[in-house]
């Protein structure tokens, strides 16, 4: 990996993948003999993901009826979620082989196949919110449900902003 | 207005809708100027980056044009809900009601539906007259902008109460 170590690194931490699942694809290393540093970015995944928990916790102000409803609701879309972030890291690990690869050049069929990805896992992340923010609805008040969907969106400004920043431009 | 000045302000900027709220003649012009020349420098950043042929700038800039057309009237969408969301805020002193809630919610969820549409839509037309890698370029810049447009609102916007 020559140019994209911290994009990668970026992919992984800030939209809080899973190891498992993500297979050898994405991990830091996947040499056993690495196995400490894949521990490490365990345990590193693991504090964002109840980081990210105690922020929503904390702002979003439950009581004890709503809380029990809200949670179980929380817990499926971060599941939900993980796999379109598993899939952004997928592209964005795609790119970054082929810009190294290429020396900062990449093919059209790759432009073409990136780019129709990156636009499906948008595509994606926009229906799955509309999902939650309906199934969330049902058993939240409407300023709550907006409340949360505002801090999702919120994090993910900052996610997609971190992104915009590090990506280079095709060439 | 209280609260929501910096928001309704970025938004008047950076999307270069047209004003809603510009009560003085002087201030509008003041405004139609500073979005035209916010188009210009927009123009002027995707030219610079996209290195065009002259036979693709005769095929991508028609294109730009109708995207950025059609960009403007979700981003005039966008610009709407947040200022009734700043008078509802501003109206019960930082809370809003449910029934207003719910509203902007689906406004906001329909308006990031079409965004998505339309940069697929637009890929697509691109993809029949550049480059693969032109367009993906293309799109990476006008994704970037956006990036930084939609972190700015996400700094100002309050939560809802």
């Amino acid at each position: 990996m020559l140019l994209f170590t911290r994009l990668l690194v970026l992919g992984m931490v800030l939209c809080a993948m899973p190891v498992i699942g993500m297979g050898q694809d994405v991990s830091p290393s996947t040499d056993p003999a690495a196995g400490g540093s894949q521990t490490n970015m365990d345990i590193f995944i693991q504090k964002i993901k109840a980081d990210k928990k105690l922020l929503v916790a904390t702002n979003m102000d439950l009581n004890d009826a709503e809380g029990k409803k809200f949670w179980p609701l929380y817990d499926a879309y971060q599941k939900d979620l993980q796999q379109i972030n598993q899939r952004l890291g997928k592209t964005i690990k795609a790119y970054a082989d082929a810009y190294n690869q290429g020396k900062g050049t990449i093919s059209h069929d790759t432009a073409k196949k990136l780019l129709h990805d990156a636009l499906s896992v948008e595509e994606a992340e926009v229906k799955l919110k509309r999902t939650y923010a309906e199934k969330i609805g049902k058993v939240l008040p409407a300023t709550k449900t907006t409340r949360y969907i505002q801090i999702e969106n919120k994090i993910r400004a900052v996610i997609k902003m971190e992104l915009a920043q590090d990506i280079p431009l095709v060439e | 207005m209280m609260v929501f000045q910096a928001a309704v302000l970025v938004l008047s900027f950076l999307f270069m809708g047209q004003s809603q709220a510009q009560a003085q003649e002087s201030t509008q012009m003041t405004m139609d100027i500073l979005k035209d020349k916010i188009k210009a420098d927009k123009k002027l950043i995707v030219a610079t980056n996209m290195n065009l042929t002259d036979a693709e700038a005769k095929n991508f800039w028609p294109l730009y044009d109708g995207y950025q057309k059609e960009l403007e009237q979700i981003n005039q969408r966008l610009l709407a809900m947040i200022k009734s969301y700043a008078d509802a805020y501003n109206a019960g002193k930082g809370e809003i009601s449910n029934d207003t809630a719910k509203k902007l919610l689906a406004d906001a969820l329909a308006g990031e539906e079409s965004e998505v549409k339309l940069r697929q839509s637009y890929a697509a037309k691109l993809g029949k007259v550049l480059p693969a890698t032109k367009v993906a370029r293309y799109l990476q810049i006008e994704n970037k902008i956006r990036a930084i447009v939609k972190f700015e609102l996400a700094a100002q916007i309050p939560l809802v109460n």
